[in-house]
């Protein structure tokens, strides 16, 4: 072991990489949102003017997507003041690298630290690999907020080899962060999840993608054929003797596929539902081999945290939740996007200096969460971005969706539409959330015109309770949250 | 099911292409049908019972799993179609109209379209968004609606 030197393998890749040519560079930001507003036929049209002077760049969407398609790079297109603003205002950790580097160059990811984290992680034990990230106090980012660590040790501790599912289903509405940071960065997805692998004694991963996410796992499928040839991916990584498999996987779409046992199900070739617990996944999952299903994001801050070490991790955030949160903002606001930052930060902050919403009094509530959440009224607007529950109550930062809502959106009509949301992607399995959630819908929709509905809320607020009670998943657990969250918030400001 | 309605030899064929293709692993279920559907743009019956066979699940699960996921169809596609986006971000950016015009231009007799509504198409940030023949259309507008979408008069 003492003789391999992972790094220096690494520092040998990078070496051995064709140089690019030295002309300046124009950058093209392309995403699946870009693409949908016209990013590739400006690229056609910057390649016809500049291809003989200058290297254009495909790279991943910076997350303005209010300003998309965008172009950088060019000293003629200033960059507006307020994409400006717009990116100034985060706080880019997870994000770094993300149109700046073209989204299929190894070469420019290791420039900027690329696979160093994985070449660190194989330089000592994978037990101190789980050491160095439960030091850091990362939190899965997919909504749970489950200690990563924890996931790993729990894994490593069974007796046979467990499997590496990388979640990147992000089937909620509201969300399109895992989306993003494989379309921009996509090898930073798979040197967390070769981390990840190595940390739990895994040689087999696993890449969950959404099955409406063609760009993305088509990238995903040409980074990971250059990790390959590369020697990165595959028999004995960077000279060690660290071998793994990873395999791309395309979903069938369905929110609750985002729940890691039905993810599970999926896999195996079965019905999206979810399977009872215990045993958990970390004990007896995909084949049943004990199984770690860790979200995009969450992996995605692993090779920060094995590169710059836990401490510069810790620097953003608060003490019982460090690090940062991509946050997915859309709705009525003037820049739309996907922004970074740290937790603790208040969600006012976050929709006026961000999202440049110039008066809140204009709107009439903020969706925080999707669906497995709830709406918050202006006045409640001044909470912090943490894990969990936020308002005490029923709304949860989930995965991080932020719609704001403008002042012709009824909050109730809100609340219908996404209980309606819950009631069609029940996957049926247990007779709280089948049979409620629909209920939930249409007491709501009998009940939208009447003077008095106090009556209706009382067995509103009953069922809701009972659904979130009795069901075995995530999704029936939360699917009285939205209902709940309109009676703590609007029911009482709205008289009735 | 009834297997006769195609031919023996096509039945055959579509063996012989499956064992090319995959193992005999259930694991292996999903990213046959997701072949089938790419080859047949849907999934036909009859193709159901061959794939049970071939990979080794009972019929009854296949179906089961074919109907448990949206993604996946039984049911022969139209000519075109249109998927309104009507999620919380697309309706604050007028997702009802856009679904309004559509089905005023598309939803009748004779016509090649099928008007879809769905939740969400994960790209929230330039609603309101259509997909309009599997290709994502940002920022809609009506107008681009009926100039886009102007097969139907062809």
């Amino acid at each position: 072991m003492s003789e391999i030197n992972p790094l220096e393998n690494l520092r040998a890749i990078h070496a051995n990489l064709e140089t690019q040519d030295q002309r300046d560079r124009i950058l093209v930001e392309i995403g699946q949102c870009s693409a949908s507003i016209g990013a590739y036929k400006e690229l056609e049209n910057i390649k016809a003017q500049y291809s003989e002077t200058h290297r254009i760049e495909v790279v991943g969407c910076s997350g303005a997507c209010f300003s998309a398609p965008r172009v950088t790079g060019l000293g003629s297109l200033e960059i507006s003041s307020m994409d400006q603003d717009f990116l100034d205002s985060q706080t880019r950790y997870v994000l770094g690298g993300i149109g700046d580097i073209a989204w299929d160059d190894i070469r420019q990811y290791i420039s900027i630290g690329g696979f160093q984290g994985l070449a660190k992680a194989l330089s000592v034990t994978s037990e101190e690999v789980i050491e160095i990230v439960s030091d850091s106090g990362l939190r899965g980012r997919g909504g749970a907020y489950f200690p990563v660590a924890m996931k790993w040790r729990s894994a490593s501790s069974q007796k046979s080899d467990p499997v590496v599912l990388v979640n990147a289903e992000e089937g909620e509405p509201g969300l399109f962060k895992d989306r993003h940071l494989i379309e921009g960065i996509p090898f930073r997805v798979i040197e967390g999840a070769l981390i990840a692998a190595f940390a739990c004694g895994s040689e087999e991963v696993l890449i969950y993608v959404n099955a409406e996410a063609d760009l993305a796992y088509s990238r995903l499928d040409v980074a990971l054929q250059k990790c390959q040839n590369l020697g990165l991916v595959g028999k004995n990584v960077l000279g060690t003797d660290f071998s793994v498999d990873v395999r791309l996987f395309k979903g069938a779409g369905g929110y609750v596929c985002g729940e890691e046992s039905t993810l599970i199900n999926t896999l195996e070739g079965r019905r999206r539902e979810p399977r009872l617990r215990p045993p958990f996944p970390t004990e007896s999952g995909f084949r049943n081999q004990p199984t770690v299903v860790n979200n995009v994001e969450t992996l995605c801050n692993v090779p920060l945290v094995l590169n710059f070490g836990p401490e510069k991790f810790k620097s953003n955030g608060t003490k019982d939740a460090p690090g940062t949160k991509l946050l997915s903002l859309s709705g009525n606001m003037p820049c739309r996007g996907l922004a970074e930052v740290p937790f603790g930060i208040t969600l006012l902050t976050v929709l006026c200096d961000i999202g440049g919403i110039k008066d809140v009094n204009d709107l009439s509530g903020v969706a925080v969460g999707g669906p497995s959440s709830g709406i918050l009224p202006i006045g409640s607007l001044d909470l912090e971005i943490l894990p969990g529950v936020i308002d005490g109550k029923n709304v949860m930062l989930g995965a991080g969706g932020i719609v704001a809502l403008s002042k012709d959106t009824d909050p109730y009509e809100a609340t219908i539409h996404l209980s309606k949301y819950n009631a069609a992607e029940s996957c049926g399995k247990c007779t709280p959330c089948r049979e409620g959630a629909p209920k939930i819908v249409r007491i709501l929709e009998d009940a939208k015109n009447s003077t008095d509905r106090s009556g209706e809320f009382k067995r509103l607020e009953m069922l809701a309770k009972t659904v979130n009670a009795a069901s075995l998943c995530g999704l029936g657990q939360a699917a009285g949250n939205p209902l709940l969250s309109y009676l703590n918030h609007f029911s009482k400001e709205q008289g009735d | 099911m009834d297997l006769n309605v195609v031919s023996k030899e096509t039945r055959l064929n579509f063996r012989s292409d499956l064992i090319g293709h995959f193992q005999r692993s259930r694991e292996e279920l999903l990213p046959a049908l997701h072949w089938v559907q790419e080859e047949y743009g849907y999934l036909p019956e009859w193709t159901l019972e061959i794939l049970s066979w071939h990979l080794g699940v009972p019929a009854s699960e296949v179906y089961g799993a074919v109907t448990s996921y949206p993604e996946l169809s039984l049911a022969v596609p139209q000519t075109h179609k249109i998927s309104v986006c009507t999620g919380l971000a697309c309706r604050e950016s007028g997702s009802q109209d856009l679904l309004n015009k559509s089905l005023e231009l598309f939803d009748k007799d004779g016509s090649a379209t099928s008007v879809y509504e769905v939740p969400c198409l994960f790209s929230c940030s330039v609603a309101p968004v259509v997909l309009i023949d599997g290709v994502l259309a940002g920022n809609t507008t009506e107008k681009l609606i009926t100039n886009e979408v102007d097969y139907e008069r062809d």
